[in-house]
């Protein structure tokens, strides 16, 4: 698994257990509001984590928000400013 | 008395429109009326006299409103505290020499308690010995203490009395216990429009309730905003009967005004200023998609001293009943607000000082370190705000550990422990370890690391 997916999943199941919510298997069409029940704190708490762990902020090279709603837009998203961070 | 008919009259005028839409239930303002009026024989009968101050403890409801409009009709000293504000009920009883209470309970019944006689505060004194309404909010202070502002509820509602507004459809998104919610509540009812109630304030119920209700206005925050667009659940409403969205109590991110143009062309978007010391301005934003505005209106003043906004108005409030007074001697107040300038056009940056503008409820980092410093195995702390494109900051900590631990462990230790003492707002969502001090020369601690 790649490291940005290692970081998104782990990132995920963190802020589902701080909730204590269920734990569920995560699918890549999973909305991240809707289906996972995150409120702004949640959600804002994960991108802040996500920044942290592997150094990279699309959201200040002009990504939207309405860009980042299924764990799957997360997955690519994060993955493509990893890979120009290397690159 | 002069306050009953007045309100009353105004009222009268739009009796048959409709006044709200609760749990599915629509009451026209006659219902209003009746209910007020029910309410304020109540009153009589429990013994309420003019000038106590009475909490009302709750969240928005048919009953709630008549009682809160019967209590002012009775000259007494509103004091609402929201449910999520209730765990502070006895400091706030303390603070605003609280006489009584009603408190709901389900199918919008509301039960009284008495307290009994407490001595005022001499500027609760002067709304007494004025005969005239008040109302206490509760805001942050410099230290986390909440300070109690008091208002003179006829001040704040004289910019309605002879202005003449398109009677909207509005969500009432502030809670009653916040100025943005009186405001929001006093500027319908005056213009004979209708208030929407939402269950709850997350971007799926808000959204069901504009569609069901053909809501026009929603007053909200950018962090909702944001919420929104991050969701998509727009899409799978029909918004169309929305006119304006305002937004205010935190800045607004620009990327987040250009996408939401994107997604409503047809909808203004117009931004709120105010603070519970102030009361709410009207605005004139420079275009739809634009932060820049004008803030003004009759009896408001303002002036810029070193990029700090200062405002002088008619309808400040009369001062804190737990702390110094906020005004110089000539009125002006300073809101800490830094702003840019462009000819009469403000933009509002963000604030000077410590406080973390988490979503618009506001953290002080210091309230935050002293829980974090109960915890075993923390030796330092410094919290301070981490830009977030969400909620605009986040609380975030850095800390020095007196024994080597797990980073997972430590911050679930830390969530756990802060659940308890902190509000959501409040609980540091980022934590990061640091070996060294975190402390400059001069002792200060080095909160800039966003």
């Amino acid at each position: 698994m790649s490291i940005v997916r290692e970081v998104v999943n782990n990132t995920i199941k963190e802020i589902q257990d701080q909730n204590g919510f269920d734990k569920i298997e995560l699918k890549e069409e999973m909305k991240i509001v809707n289906d996972l029940g995150f409120a702004s704190l949640d959600v804002a708490q994960m991108i802040a984590t996500f920044e942290m762990e592997l150094g990279v902020d699309p959201f200040q090279e002009g990504v939207s928000l309405m860009d980042v709603v299924t764990i799957g837009d997360i997955y690519n998203v994060y993955q493509e400013y990893v890979d120009k961070k290397q690159g | 008395m002069e306050t009953y008919h007045s309100i009353i009259n105004r009222l009268e005028e739009y009796r048959d429109n409709e006044f709200l839409v609760y749990k599915g239930i629509s009451y026209l303002y006659a219902d209003l009326i009746n209910s007020i009026n029910n309410w304020f024989d109540k009153i009589k009968r429990i013994g309420i006299e003019q000038g106590q101050c009475i909490s009302i403890i709750g969240e928005y409801s048919f009953n709630a409103f008549s009682l809160f409009l019967a209590l002012q009709l009775n000259n007494n000293i509103i004091v609402p505290i929201s449910t999520e504000a209730k765990h502070l009920k006895d400091k706030i009883f303390d603070v605003a020499c609280v006489d009584g209470y009603f408190e709901s309970s389900e199918n919008d019944e509301w039960n009284y308690t008495l307290i009994g006689p407490v001595p005022k505060h001499p500027l609760l004194n002067k709304l007494i010995l004025n005969h005239e309404p008040g109302l206490v909010i509760f805001t942050s202070g410099t230290t986390g203490e909440k300070k109690g502002a008091v208002i003179q509820i006829l001040k704040l509602i004289s910019k309605f009395d002879n202005r003449e507004r398109k009677p909207y459809r509005s969500l009432i998104f502030m809670k009653l216990d916040h100025i943005g919610g009186v405001n929001t509540f006093y500027s319908i009812i005056y213009n004979g429009g209708t208030i929407i109630t939402a269950e709850d304030r997350t971007p799926e119920l808000v959204c069901s309730a504009i569609e069901e209700n053909k809501v026009e206005l929603l007053p909200t925050t950018p962090t909702f905003l944001n919420m929104l667009v991050i969701s998509g659940i727009f899409k799978l409403y029909d918004l169309s009967s929305l006119k304006v969205i305002s937004y205010g109590t935190e800045p607004m991110p620009q990327s987040t005004l250009r996408v939401l143009n994107t997604i409503f062309p047809s909808i203004i978007l117009k931004q709120t200023y105010g603070l519970t010391e102030l009361g709410i301005f009207a605005t004139k934003s420079r275009e739809s998609d634009s932060t820049w505005m004008k803030i003004g209106g009759d009896g408001v003043e303002t002036r810029i001293v070193n990029n700090t906004l200062f405002i002088r108005t008619k309808s400040a409030m009369l001062g804190y009943l737990n702390a110094p007074s906020p005004f110089d001697e000539e009125g002006w107040y300073n809101t800490g607000d830094q702003v840019e300038i462009d000819g009469d056009y403000l933009k509002i940056l963000g604030r000077k000082e410590d406080v973390i503008n988490v979503g618009g409820d506001k953290v002080h980092p210091a309230e935050v370190e002293s829980v974090l410093l109960e915890i075993p195995n923390i030796k330092e702390v410094i919290v301070y705000g981490k830009d977030s494109p969400v909620v605009g900051k986040l609380v975030a900590a850095k800390v020095v550990l007196i024994n080597p631990e797990d980073i997972q462990d430590l911050k679930k230790r830390i969530y756990d422990f802060c659940r308890l003492k902190l509000q959501k707002h409040q609980i540091p969502r980022l934590i990061s370890i640091s070996e060294k001090n975190l402390v400059n020369d001069q002792f200060k601690k080095k909160r800039e690391l966003n």
